[in-house]
């Protein structure tokens, strides 16, 4: 084999290596199968997969393997992106790139072993999804299993859609203002607009129908199939209501016209631009070229910042005497919130935002934007405070320190809930003026994202869960204009008091879940 | 075998690491001493091709690093200070891939490189079961795994126990007899038993090369000692360039080096490496 090759297949199988024996992985074979139970019920207790219109669809091998390999695709497009967006992160994070980077191999070479290893590993979870969804069929489905059916649904589903995924990670990965937490939200909007506007265009008109090259998702060529072979635009994935009188449909199975399937294919292509922009951003582990990055990253507001901090350190910290002295737990959650606002100026930016325009704005622009924006922005920020200690490797300092280690949870949860607060807090008075359930849904709601963030971030030990996890649950909930259960901060004024309950009974499930996680990991020695 | 000519490295905060910086080398091994943030790390990496120069050049073997970067890595082994290894994998299997990189397919060689370093019995053991000497240890094995002719290597003792830092200083004496070894250290002690020569960096400048003779014989005459009181000595230490100071029940016995102000009962003493090295990066301004 030509040596070039044999560099790419040497990270490669690093890469496979690595990912393979991490503890999460089969963890996360055991949710894809957990996922295909769920996604596809027992029809004779009255469960349903899928309908058209209100008519329910025939589980047969065309209908169960388009739906769930469309499932599998929405989910893998996203998840599968946060689970893959370390590879090169962690050759900086390790400092193995440093060694990688002083051998003869190339850049492009690296990286295309680094993007063979992301789609590999996709690969793989597509497989094994298919398989389980293929075992849940052979249970639950109406008509015989036809594998060929399966393999080539999900082929058309998952072959374009994975490299494209693998290519967008890496160019996340290696372009500086993409990276870090900041582009993990990017993402989620990047995957947000893919999921949306190609299928949304190419309905719209079928001059448009290249757009659906772009559908990385593949709800664009699913909704295409539906309209092709029904007639129908209107379908629904899921549990819902349907018409039990009516026979259900017999779904044929994909067309397979060159006009469905070929921009589908097509989609693959932008696997290369994304990878020739990852491949000109990336820098080599250059330490030189990532710090001047990362100045540019930060640029001027790093600067206001420091004028900020400047402030601050001269000004009102020696004011904050009471800070000092004998150790309370209540002063160690303030010292917590103040390294939260020296560590994040995007937490500053967006308490004086907040104040500024929940006071300038009429209430209902408050509640309707300002409020939804506000949880957005918070997402990323949540998420670091819980697990920041331990990622930068600085619990054992603080650990040191007097009421800190016994009371980790707790102290990370206050720390979150008044930094929250302090961005919260005017928006929240504006709405009680007007509206004091409202208002105090709201708090809730917040008291339940600081929660989730600390439950989430100290549970599994990475930021990541809980952005992706939170972010959907944000999404799903601003779309969901009708569902009560789902307007979990009032935001479109049909919340009930039992749902407030609802979700403070899970908010307190979550801490004292996390306060006894924490307490047994503590009794183990391991909770550094 | 490596010249280095005006070498400058301006980072974009107008910080400059490494200031018209000129040496060459031939084989043997060629310690860098210096203050932290002298610039000896900055060095090391642009010679080993992970940042470039502002201005300058670097030959090796009469190539310019820079225009044809592929044929100092391929002839290169690089310890970095603050390298890391990858946790869920054997020794073997990390040495094997990053060996692969650089072109050595042989498991043999993979397992010499590990005996070399005492690892052999660890070979298929998970690394994140290391101790911190054994990931070093390691470290160091990546380095050697291609045979390098120019092996750079930055804080390698750190984490080594005496005995395993012995042994790895036998080894670069070894390397140093036909490649090009520069060893990046701050234990005086491990570069005057390897290095053939030394260079004092300050700044980013070079203050001083020579052999560890020459450096030592700059310090003769001016190294003392003297036993004061506790009171004394803390009216004395802002005043003196102290080496070190000792709390005996006679006294505090001081060392230091200075040739002004030297206070009286000082007697002369033996000047030993670390002696020469606070002499020429405290009082030495870099030219």
């Amino acid at each position: 084999m030509n040596h070039k090759l044999i560099e790419i297949r040497s990270v490669l199988l690093m890469e496979c290596a690595l990912r393979f024996r991490r503890s999460t992985t089969p963890i996360l074979f055991l949710i894809l199968c957990g996922a295909a139970f769920v996604l596809m019920p027992e029809v004779s207790s009255g469960g349903v997969m899928f309908l058209i219109g209100k008519q329910r669809v025939l589980l047969n091998s065309a209908a169960t393997s388009l739906t769930s390999a469309l499932m599998g695709g929405l989910v893998l497009s996203l998840v599968g992106y946060y689970l893959i967006s370390n590879s090169v992160e962690r050759d900086l994070r390790t400092g193995v790139g440093k060694l990688i980077a002083a051998t003869p191999l190339s850049s492009l070479r690296y990286l295309a072993g680094k993007l063979a290893g992301n789609i590999v590993y996709l690969t793989v979870m597509a497989v094994i999804f298919m398989i389980a969804c293929m075992g849940m069929h052979i249970l639950r489905g109406e008509m015989p299993l036809e594998p060929m059916v399966f393999v080539q649904t999900f082929g058309i589903m998952f072959l374009p859609s994975i490299p494209c995924i693998a290519a967008v990670a890496l160019m996340f990965e290696c372009v500086p203002i993409l990276s870090g937490r900041g582009g993990d939200v990017l993402y989620f909007f990047f995957w947000t607009i893919t999921l949306v506007f190609p299928f949304i265009l190419a309905s719209a008109s079928k001059e448009h129908a290249w757009i659906l090259a772009a559908d990385f998702t593949g709800l664009g060529f699913f909704g295409n199939e539906i309209s092709l072979v029904s007639g129908a635009h209107n379908f629904t994935i899921g549990y819902a209501p349907y018409n039990a009188v009516l026979a259900p449909i017999v779904f044929p199975g994909l067309t397979w016209l060159p006009e469905t399937y070929l921009p589908r294919l097509a989609s693959v292509f932008f696997t290369i631009p994304f990878f020739v922009i990852a491949l000109a951003a990336f820098q080599r582990f250059d330490p030189a070229r990532k710090s001047s990055s990362e100045n540019a990253k930060t640029g001027t507001i790093a600067r206001l910042w420091q004028t900020g901090i400047s402030f601050w350190v001269r000004i009102v910290a020696p004011r904050s005497g009471w800070l000092t002295g004998h150790p309370s737990f209540f002063k160690t959650i303030a010292l917590d919130v103040r390294l939260t606002l020296a560590l994040y100026p995007m937490f500053v930016i967006l308490i004086a935002s907040s104040v500024i325009f929940s006071l300038l704005f009429p209430m209902s622009a408050v509640r309707d934007s300002i409020l939804p924006i506000i949880f957005f922005i918070l997402v990323p920020l949540l998420a670091s405070i819980s697990t920041r200690d331990r990622q930068r490797k600085t619990a054992a300092l603080i650990f040191s320190a007097p009421l800190v280690r016994e009371r980790f949870a707790a102290l990370k949860f206050f720390s979150a809930l008044f930094s929250t607060l302090l961005v919260g807090c005017i928006p929240l008075v504006r709405i009680s003026l007007d509206d004091p359930f409202g208002a105090a849904a709201a708090l809730n709601a917040m008291i339940f994202m600081v929660s989730a963030a600390t439950f989430l971030g100290l549970l599994t030990g990475t930021p990541i869960t809980f952005i992706v996890l939170f972010l959907l649950f944000l999404y799903t909930a601003s779309s969901s204009r009708t569902l009560p259960a789902f307007d979990f901060a009032g935001l479109h004024r049909i919340v009930t008091p039992a749902i407030v309950l609802f979700y403070t009974a899970v908010s307190i499930f979550m801490l004292v879940t996390v306060l006894g996680f924490e307490k047994w990991r503590m009794k183990r020695g391991d909770n550094l | 075998m490596l010249t280095i000519e005006s070498l400058t490295k301006r980072y974009r905060t107008g910080t400059v690491a490494i200031d018209n910086f000129s040496l060459q080398c031939s084989a043997g091994v060629v310690g860098l001493l210096g203050p932290n943030g002298a610039g000896k790390t900055t060095l090391m990496q642009m010679i080993v091709t992970l940042t470039r120069p502002t201005s300058g050049r670097i030959l090796f073997l009469d190539h310019d690093i820079r225009r044809d970067p592929n044929f100092v890595r391929s002839r290169l082994g690089y310890l970095p200070q603050d390298f890391g290894v990858y946790e869920s994998v054997t020794a073997f299997a990390f040495l094997s891939y990053l060996g692969g990189l650089k072109g050595i397919h042989s498991r043999q060689k993979v397992m010499e490189v590990l005996e070399s370093v005492n690892l052999h019995a660890s070979a298929h053991v998970m690394v994140k079961t290391f101790s911190g000497g054994m990931k070093q240890r390691l470290g160091i094995a990546q380095a050697l795994v291609n045979d390098p002719d120019l092996l750079i290597v930055d804080e390698p003792t750190a984490g080594l126990d005496p005995e395993e830092r012995i042994r790895f200083r036998n080894l670069l004496t070894t390397l140093g007899r036909n490649s090009l070894v520069i060893f990046s250290t701050h234990i005086v002690s491990d570069l005057a038993a390897v290095a053939g020569r030394i260079a004092v960096l300050k700044k980013g400048k070079l203050i001083t090369i020579g052999t560890p003779e020459e450096i030592l014989s700059s310090a003769f005459g001016k190294v003392w000692e003297i036993v004061i009181s506790s009171t004394e000595f803390e009216n004395q230490k802002s005043k003196l360039r102290v080496s070190s100071a000792v709390q005996k029940a006679d006294g505090v016995h001081v060392r230091f080096v200075g040739s002004d102000g030297i206070p009286r009962g000082a007697a002369a003493a033996e000047p030993d490496l670390e002696d020469a090295y606070l002499l020429l990066t405290e009082g030495a301004r870099p030219s």
